[in-house]
């Protein structure tokens, strides 16, 4: 049968060349490295899970790209109408569908990223219990495909800026740093839940909630300046209010909001990572019986 | 090149289980999660004041060993069967080789890549085309890109699949899907081989042409450790088997003898017991 040389896929001599990686299998003991290393010689993985998750979505819906932007732009008109006409609510002398659109974007990445991330291991069950991959690889996978939604909203929030006609100046430099703490607290919620919700199924359920709560906790609506200043330091234990905060810096170069209680915020961030993905690592092993 | 050592060397592998759950004994309660950061010293403390060897028939705290205490060693080229009942403990061991759950005991060294075919389709998704399930597939299964597309005509080939390639997998029949899940796992360029019943999808020319790629790869110098209820199957493949037990292997051996022992074990066991 021609099968049966069809399937070699190397010639029996390369694997006297190869050097053979040795493995030690053994029960867990102690804390996991970060892993991440692995991660990255994985990378491809990751980018596999990314695009399989964008060419899904794309594929299902109809309106593909049109959802992505009706959704903050639908959710700025009613910021705009209530929160900016009716209560006169300030925004820093921005227009305020601005002001609002450019908290949205930030905003509606984290929120869809951490909901997505969250459920993708308890979904993925086949996987966990019969193959054996980087896990880290699964939740990177989906912050990364969410970024094209990020990008699509960018892509809308450029086309406000030049409808109101603003120009940002040097403060866009600030912007790597708005978008490097927008993925790093979300790679934070984003570990935590979804590593958790193997378990206890209970978060994906409590998660709107949360992320409810949150949205008033950001200053999403309102300007972070409304925050009395001795409250600004717990306030920014929230690390995404910061993130839009300098959003705006960086956009619509709003510098009313800078705050030194900005720095509790990255200090949140960075060691919310680095639990983050230790405690990832630490309840890896256990997914296969868990899940 | 060390050909001497076996390509695997497992030592006293064991695994236990809670009975209710069906999750391992070191799973977290919730405390244990609030705990999880903060609680080591008293980890560390509880641990130096068990006892070094855990009760074996744990019947009282709930639990009990899937796997129990299973050493063998692999060499090149051995194309090992794996025998048992239903719940043995066959496709525990598996698991555990294939890194996918730790031992609750025991260590495996492991010289070479290892594939692992536990379920081949695990990796699949019902919307996307069969080319990019094959891409998506292997990327999971361990495969760069770049290896898969330089092989992507030889796995469409294998799966005689080349009409629907661009069709979506949910317009796949269950046979289809099975045949080209397979053939991408076929084509992992690994040192050894696990694999668990996947070849009891598809239709029996297909099973055939399965076995003799099998038998391909085992010639090309890879070990095979190989699971499945088939039994005939097994003997055609396999040079040697090894016969679990309720976790414990009781036999290590040729394979017509050892599905010889495993037949009469099963038809005693019959006599007794209603049949499940």
């Amino acid at each position: 049968m021609h099968s049966a040389d069809a399937i070699s896929t190397s010639g029996a001599g390369r694997f006297a060349s190869t050097d053979p990686t040795i493995t030690v299998i053994k029960p867990i003991t102690g804390w996991p490295t970060l892993g991440l290393r692995e991660l990255w010689r994985h990378r491809e993985l990751v980018w596999v899970f990314a695009t399989r998750d964008v060419r899904v979505r794309y594929k299902q819906r109809v309106a593909g790209m049109g959802w992505v932007i009706l959704q903050p732009l639908l959710t700025m008109g009613i910021f705009s109408v209530l929160f900016g006409r009716m209560m006169k609510v300030p925004s820093n002398d921005i227009p305020y569908p601005l002001f609002a659109l450019c908290g949205l974007v930030a905003w509606t990445y984290f929120v869809h990223a951490t909901t997505k991330s969250t459920i993708i291991l308890a979904n993925s069950r086949d996987l966990l219990t019969k193959v054996r991959f980087p896990r880290l690889a699964l939740p990177f996978g989906t912050l990364l495909g969410g970024l094209v939604d990020f990008a699509i909203g960018f892509g809308l929030l450029t086309v406000a800026l030049a409808w109101y006609g603003l120009m940002p100046g040097w403060n866009l430099l600030a912007l790597p740093a708005a978008v490097g703490l927008l993925i790093m607290t979300t790679v934070t919620s984003s570990l935590w839940l979804s590593a958790t919700n193997v378990r206890y199924r209970d978060i994906e359920n409590a998660l709107p909630f949360f992320t409810q709560l949150l949205l008033f906790l950001s200053p999403i609506a309102y300007p972070a300046t409304m925050i009395p200043d001795a409250w600004r330091w717990l306030y920014a234990v929230n690390p995404m209010s910061t993130v839009i905060s300098v959003f705006r810096f960086a956009l619509l170069g709003d510098d009313a909001a800078i705050h030194p209680a900005w720095f509790v915020s990255v200090a949140v961030a960075i060691v919310g990572c680095w639990t983050g993905i230790l405690y990832f690592r630490r309840q890896e092993d256990r997914f296969a019986d868990a899940v | 090149m060390p050909s001497d050592q076996p390509l695997i060397e497992a030592r006293g592998l064991s695994k236990r289980y809670r009975r209710d759950r069906g999750r391992i004994i070191e799973s977290m309660g919730m405390h244990h999660l609030l705990g999880e950061l903060a609680g080591m010293p008293w980890r560390t403390a509880r641990r130096m004041l068990r006892p070094t060897e855990p009760a074996r028939s744990s019947d009282d705290d709930g639990t009990f060993w899937a796997l129990e205490n299973a050493s063998f060693d692999l060499h090149a080229g051995e194309t090992l069967g794996v025998i048992g009942e239903n719940g043995a403990g066959k496709s525990v061991l598996l698991k555990i080789l294939a890194r996918i759950t730790p031992p609750t005991e025991g260590t495996a060294t492991i010289r070479g890549r290892v594939g692992a075919m536990l379920e081949v389709s695990a990796g699949f998704h019902h919307e996307l085309t069969g080319r990019e399930n094959v891409f998506l597939s292997g990327a999971i299964l361990g495969m760069s890109q770049r290896e898969i597309a330089a092989r992507l005509n030889r796995i469409i080939d294998f799966a005689e699949i080349s009409d629907a390639i661009d069709t979506p997998v949910k317009r796949y029949s269950s046979g289809m899907t099975a045949r080209l899940a397979f053939s991408v796992a076929a084509h992992l360029d690994a040192e050894i081989m696990l694999v668990d019943e996947v070849l009891a999808v598809g239709d029996d020319a297909f099973k055939n042409k399965c076995l003799d790629a099998m038998r391909s790869l085992a010639r090309s110098g890879r070990s095979i450790v190989f699971v499945s209820h088939e039994l005939d199957m097994l003997e055609r493949l396999c040079d040697r088997a090894i016969l679990i037990d309720h976790g414990r292997i009781i036999a290590d051996g040729e394979p017509g003898a050892l599905i010889g022992l495993h037949r009469n074990d099963a038809d005693a066991a019959d006599a007794e017991e209603i049949p499940a």
